[in-house]
């Protein structure tokens, strides 16, 4: 693909154009070294999960670098291991509500007839239907058991937004000069769809997939906070939910386990957020000759 | 001598630009005299909308007047327009002077009405009662051929190209302004309407008596409607003369390729000759004069030395072989 | 020979297919029909998720209520139809049917939990307080996210610009109801700005509602904190957008001539960049209010805010269906109709929406 011959000679040339946005780098960075830790800190961090009951609630020390919690047990710890299923959650639930949306954008648009009005009434109804309610609804009755389903679910309600832009670009492209004469020339719709609209589109879609990322944790640590998804022991939703049940709201101390969880999160999703403006820069090429 | 309606004397304009400075006016200097019509004429980018533009000082941000005098002359009046505040610029615009902007399609606020275009211009300068006002707009929009009835409480949206271009002219009129100004007043409709604008704005001239600068890269226009044509290039004036010596006669090389490029009605199977190249970077130009590497005439002198506009009896020109233009024109005719 | 005689009463099937396509492209008219086209889907899906899915709520009922009260399948089931408002014994088809007609008599069913109390009672006990809540949040980040926004774009690039898009920029990452936790650790416990216990639910206890002074008081210090919460992380969406929309419109063609038409300052801010940057922010206003009406689940949780979220909440955590089936209707219902009365205010401020069918 054209684009990607573009971005300049590999790896370290596509860095030096991303470094163009200084917050959007630093975005990039953050998100990078959160989930890299995340996923490879099991590895590395082993975490007795008994309770020491001599420590509980202590402030940030040299042993404990954010403190305790309401066991006794490192805060700091628990943070970098109770990454990994919160991301893995997110990451699968914006994959598949994205490839939703762009398959059933592209397809709506291309078949056209029947198929196209269904398929926009369904994206226009499950758009109009407050989302968190529909979640919790839906995680109410149908039983989740696994972080897959979870992410299915959150998945099967989100795609609405990203398939009516794919489906109006599509729609338009269809119409244009040089896709009439692509077709005129024997080229099949899906050479156009896959070599001109979606790296047209490739920086909606990604930003589209850091807004669905975040839509993704929310309801997650939502639907544990509720007690809705059995919990696993070391997940920051778990711990956010755990320092609210067990008080730790009110105390001064204590407050470094509700805190820790939330700054976590927040940094992931700022990141996520200002990568964007970095990978916008890679995918937009008239951003890049400094117009 | 006739009396004057405008002095403009040495007028310069600088854009910002990362690249440098975009010289898009340099020391522009002519008279503009009561009850004539100036055509500007140029190809895009000389500086003529910039023009229109700096006379009512609605520059954008960017832009910065580096030199120059704008005197407005009414009567015994004379205003510095350069020394105005800018509430008084404010009062200025459309009362005395009126320049009315080449896209009359997107001209109108789409959330009101025609009737409150009226309203709000008129209120702006002073005038307050609504009735009057739009006794008004009524007499103007019939005086531009419209169905006032129809038009008044009408949305922008709901009329069409032509229709837009006689509201804001009849608006353009509202506060009776001494000299009007218009930016490519024809350019965005088919021929038909354009027909009928020129007429009009024909007959809207001897009516009300105004002073006209029209702005163009249209050469005809200046042939159906100026007294006097000025031809721009790369932000100056490079001939000022009467129309007929303008088409017949031209001194400059610049003029003299347009006019050659216009076909006419009469003209046997005359080749119609584009000029060659195309118009200078306003940020890097050449030296000398800023036409030599388009020029047949040009000669060594023209590559050093930039010729100013200069006046021989009536005609006013900036080229230093004007005199061989001069006979080339008029054996070509 | 024969001749077509014309029959004036008579419409033809071409004429009568026009009519119908200009009557649906009333712009009004779509509206609405798709606002009761989601309600009807919503009550649809919850009568299929509690009756017709395998291991619904229903048939798990009866099974549990057989199974800790010992009594037979027919009592059990009568005993479920009067708290789902579903009865058994009918075919399927009219139970739906009933459900519906069931739903538009405002009868929800009775509440597991609350010892057989009308859903529809607590409904109407705990609805206002969040609609109030939401209310009031949504009208003060729209209106106070319109003012920033648009000085932000006339004061591009200086640092008030640049302060708000960071300041905003940063409090999206962070979920509205952890900024609740937030507000209640810093300003709460650690500042003591005001008292953690204090706050709690929407009223004092003891406090008897009524249309008196301290009563609107002790409601409206009760509700500061999630309307604060609410604004704070709404108002940045509303600040960009409003941002974004005003840089465009300052570039439109007709700015430009009604300063060369002498229009003061104030009159094109307002009557001509103003309405027409804030018209795009209309279409966003559904997505942002059922957002609030979802956040209200856990915000009001955070707070402990006796609306309807934290009903929802609590009858999600005690599988009390009918109660949750109750409220996730109206808030779809309540959410479509805000956004139907949002739709329904841009095409009275835009006119070019209006002539869109002819």
């Amino acid at each position: 693909m054209t684009y990607l011959r573009d971005l300049g000679s590999g790896l370290l040339g596509s860095l030096r154009v991303m470094s163009r946005n200084k917050v959007g780098f630093a975005g990039l960075i953050i998100t990078f070294v959160i989930v890299l830790t995340s996923l490879l800190s099991p590895y590395f961090v082993h975490m007795e999960m008994t309770a020491n009951l001599d420590a509980i609630y202590q402030g940030p020390s040299a042993q404990n670098w954010l403190g305790t919690d309401y066991q006794g047990r490192d805060i700091f710890k628990q943070i970098l291991l109770g990454g990994r299923e919160v991301i893995y959650v997110a990451f699968l639930a914006g994959i598949l509500s994205c490839g939703i949306g762009v398959a059933f954008g592209a397809l709506a648009a291309i078949l056209g007839g029947w198929f196209d009005t269904i398929a926009t009434a369904a994206a226009e109804l499950v758009i109009t239907i407050p989302q968190y309610p529909l979640l919790l609804v839906l995680a109410g009755f149908i039983r989740l058991n696994s972080p897959i389903g979870l992410a299915f679910i959150i998945a099967s309600i989100s795609w609405g937004g990203l398939m009516l832009a794919i489906r109006a670009q599509v729609f338009s492209l269809k119409e244009r000069d040089y896709v009439q004469a692509a077709r005129a020339l024997g080229l099949p719709t899906s050479h156009l769809l896959l070599k001109e609209i979606i790296p047209n589109m490739m920086s909606y879609i990604l930003t589209n997939l850091v807004m669905r990322m975040t839509n993704a944790i929310y309801g997650q640590v939502g639907l544990i906070f509720l007690g809705v998804v059995p919990m696993a022991q070391n997940n920051w939703g778990v711990m956010y939910s755990l320092a609210n049940r067990q008080g730790a709201i009110f105390g001064v101390n204590s407050a470094w386990y509700i805190m820790a969880p939330i700054f976590a999160i927040a940094l992931l999703q700022f990141g996520m957020i200002n990568m964007n403006r970095s990978l916008e820069e890679l995918f937009n090429p008239r951003l890049r000759r400094g117009e | 001598m006739p009396e004057t309606a405008l002095e403009v004397r040495d007028l310069s304009l600088e854009y910002r630009s990362r690249r440098g400075p975009v010289k898009a006016l340099r020391n522009v200097s002519f008279d503009l005299y009561k009850g004539e019509t100036l055509a500007l004429i140029g190809e895009s980018g000389c500086g003529k909308s910039t023009m229109g533009f700096a006379l009512i000082r609605l520059t954008p941000g960017t832009a910065k007047i580096t030199s120059g005098n704008v005197t407005f002359v009414d009567g015994p009046n004379r205003i510095n327009l350069m020394e105005m505040s800018e509430n008084e610029v404010r009062r200025f615009r459309w009362t005395d002077m009126a320049m009315m902007l080449q896209a009359a399609l997107n001209a109108y606020n789409p959330l009101i009405r025609i009737q409150d275009h009226f309203i709000d211009t008129a209120k702006a300068h002073g005038l307050t009662n609504k009735t009057e006002i739009l006794a008004r707009a009524r007499r103007l929009l019939t005086g531009v051929q419209l169905d006032a009835d129809r038009v008044l409480p009408a949305y922008p949206h709901e009329l069409s190209g032509g229709m837009r271009q006689r509201v804001l002219l009849a608006l353009g009129l509202l506060m009776q302004p001494k000299i009007i100004i218009l930016d490519e007043p024809t350019t965005a409709l088919d021929i038909l309407t354009q027909r009928s604008i020129i007429d009009l704005l024909r007959k809207l001239k001897d009516e009300f008596n105004f002073t006209m600068i029209f702005i163009s890269h249209d050469l005809s226009l200046a042939a159906e409607l100026a007294d006097r044509v000025a031809t721009m290039y790369a932000g100056q004036i490079v001939e000022l003369t009467d129309v007929f010596s303008a088409f017949e006669k031209p001194r400059h090389p610049y003029t003299f390729g347009l006019t050659r490029a216009v076909p006419t009605l009469h003209g046997a199977a005359e080749k119609l000759e584009s000029i060659p190249g195309s118009p200078p970077d306003l940020v890097f130009m050449p030296s000398g004069c800023k036409f030599h590497p388009r020029c047949p005439f040009a000669t060594d002198k023209c590559k050093e030395v930039e010729p100013k506009l200069t006046a021989y009896g009536t005609h006013q020109v900036a080229c230093h072989n004007w005199q061989q233009v001069l006979e080339e024109s008029q054996k070509a005719r | 020979m024969a001749t077509l005689q014309a029959q004036p009463s008579a419409r033809s099937g071409k004429e009568i297919s026009t009519m119908l396509r200009k009557f649906f492209k009333n712009y009004y008219l779509r509206r609405t029909l798709k606002a009761v086209a989601s309600v009807f889907v919503v009550t649809t899906l919850t009568f299929f998720l509690i009756r017709l899915m395998p291991g619904n709520p229903l048939d798990i009922y009866v099974a549990s209520q057989m199974q800790t009260l010992g009594v037979s399948r027919e009592e059990a089931e009568v005993m479920a139809s009067s708290i789902f408002q579903i009865d058994l014994k009918r075919p399927v088809l009219l139970q739906y049917t009933d459900y519906l007609t069931g739903l538009l008599h405002g009868d929800f069913g009775l509440s597991i939990v609350s010892a057989r109390t009308p859903v529809s009672a607590l409904i109407l006990r705990f609805l206002p307080w969040t609609m109030f809540v939401v209310s009031v949040s949504l009208i003060l980040s729209f209106v106070l996210g319109v003012l920033i926004g648009t000085l932000m774009a006339y004061r591009r690039n200086t640092w008030v610009d640049y302060f708000f898009t960071g300041f905003s920029s940063i409090l999206t990452a962070i979920p509205d109801f952890m900024v609740a936790t937030l507000i209640i650790v810093y300003f709460g416990v650690r500042w003591k700005v005001f008292s953690v216990t204090g706050v709690r639910g929407s009223l004092t206890p003891g406090m008897v509602p009524g249309w008196r002074f301290d009563f609107f008081i002790d409601a409206f210090y009760h509700a500061a904190l999630p309307i604060i919460t609410y604004v704070i992380t709404s108002i940045g969406n509303w600040m960009l957008q409003m941002r974004s929309s005003t840089m465009a419109t300052l570039g439109e063609d007709y700015v430009m001539v009604a300063k060369a038409r002498g229009l003061s300052e104030g009159r094109i801010t307002s009557g001509y960049v103003g309405r027409n940057a804030i018209l795009p922010l209309f279409t966003t206003l559904a997505i942002m209010i059922g957002g609030m009406f979802g956040g209200s689940v856990l915000i009001e949780s955070v707070f402990t805010y006796n609306g309807i979220g934290i009903k929802l909440a609590s009858a999600l955590g005690a599988r009390d269906y009918p109660v949750m089936q109750a409220v996730f209707i109206i808030i779809t219902a309540a959410t479509v109709t805000a956004n139907l009365f949002a739709d329904f205010l841009y095409g009275w401020l835009d006119p070019r929406i209006r002539t869109e069918g002819r």
